[in-house]
């Protein structure tokens, strides 16, 4: 590449209007070891570019896959806990309820448990009244 | 989408998301975390944007907001690093120091630059993409980044300069 042309490129370049074939070729100039004096302090810049491209990612990249993997499992665990509870709410909620009779007859149910049980007291007395009955000295004759 | 030709696609362009990312911040690490990341993210929504038609820029542009997120959050420490492996195998030990540190000190330069500037320059000039793509990666017009192209250029042709002429300042 002539000199003059390098010159007029190198203005174009820094004022950001070359094409990407004109700066592969400027590149391409200060990548060769004999190089114009006048265009020499150029020289570190293209060569820092050059080295720039030549960092690779070298790390690998595993696809993280267990993630979708396991994704669906838990989305099933999840809904069928709620389910569960759901359910046993439901349940709970929904078991039928007493009716007024129903609560009304409970009650008298109770009460009459305990009027029996006032009227029970002194019922073991009466297991002698056979005894009464067998005597042969009667206070009362009916004969 | 099938998931092998999913990952050539995301994985042809992995260099170039890495050296993006570590031109933005502030190790190779953090860097290949950055990668690691993205790529994690566009595996998981693969679906998704199987339909665009250029995943490679979609990814470029995701590395570009991760990082730029990154800086934001302050969470990248201020250490930078500077590049220095260039040398030739011919030149004098002296010549190769030289070269070595006028290579390190571009990357300064090219550090001190602002974040866009320094994004639109690496597209430009490391990963070679034209004005079309780098506006679609950037988000921006194609003359909004002709702009930060030229700023940066100019910016950095002025430290040479400067540096050249041992640091007195020329007014070219």
């Amino acid at each position: 590449m002539e000199l003059k042309q390098v010159h007029k490129w190198i203005d174009l370049y820094f004022d950001g209007k070359t094409t990407l074939l004109q700066e592969q070729e400027l590149f391409a100039y200060f990548s060769q070891s004999l190089i114009d004096e006048s265009l020499l302090l150029y020289k570190p810049y293209f060569a820092a570019i050059l080295q720039e491209r030549t960092a690779y990612f070298e790390a690998d990249f595993i696809p993280n896959r267990n993630k979708s993997r396991w994704l669906y499992p838990r989305i099933a665990a999840v809904a069928a806990s709620v389910a569960v509870c759901f359910f046993a709410v439901q349940q709970t909620l929904l078991a039928p309820q007493p009716t007024a009779e129903e609560i009304a007859f409970e009650e008298f149910k109770s009460n009459m448990y305990l009027v029996a049980g006032h009227l029970n007291k002194g019922k073991h007395g009466m297991a002698y009244i056979d005894t009464f009955n067998q005597t042969t000295n009667k206070f009362i004759k009916s004969e | 989408m099938d998931e092998r030709v999913f990952l050539d696609r995301i994985l042809a362009v992995k260099d170039s998301m890495y050296r993006l990312a570590k031109r933005m911040l502030t190790s190779s690490e953090e860097a290949e975390d950055a990668v690691q990341e993205v790529l994690a993210k566009l595996w998981q929504n693969m679906h998704k944007i199987a339909t665009l038609s250029n995943i490679e820029g979609y990814a470029m542009t995701m590395v570009k907001n991760y990082c730029l997120d990154r800086l934001k959050s302050r969470q990248a420490t201020q250490l930078r690093l500077v590049h220095v492996h260039h040398d030739k195998a011919t030149a004098s030990l002296e010549s190769q120091i030289d070269n070595r540190d006028s290579v390190a000190q571009v990357f300064v330069f090219m550090e001190s630059l602002p974040d866009q500037q320094k994004m639109i320059l690496q597209l430009r000039d490391v990963e070679q993409y034209d004005f079309e793509t780098i506006a679609q990666i950037m988000e921006l017009s194609e003359g909004a980044v002709r702009v930060a192209l030229s700023r940066a250029r100019n910016t950095i042709r002025k430290q040479l300069l400067k540096a050249h002429n041992h640091g007195i300042e020329t007014g070219s």
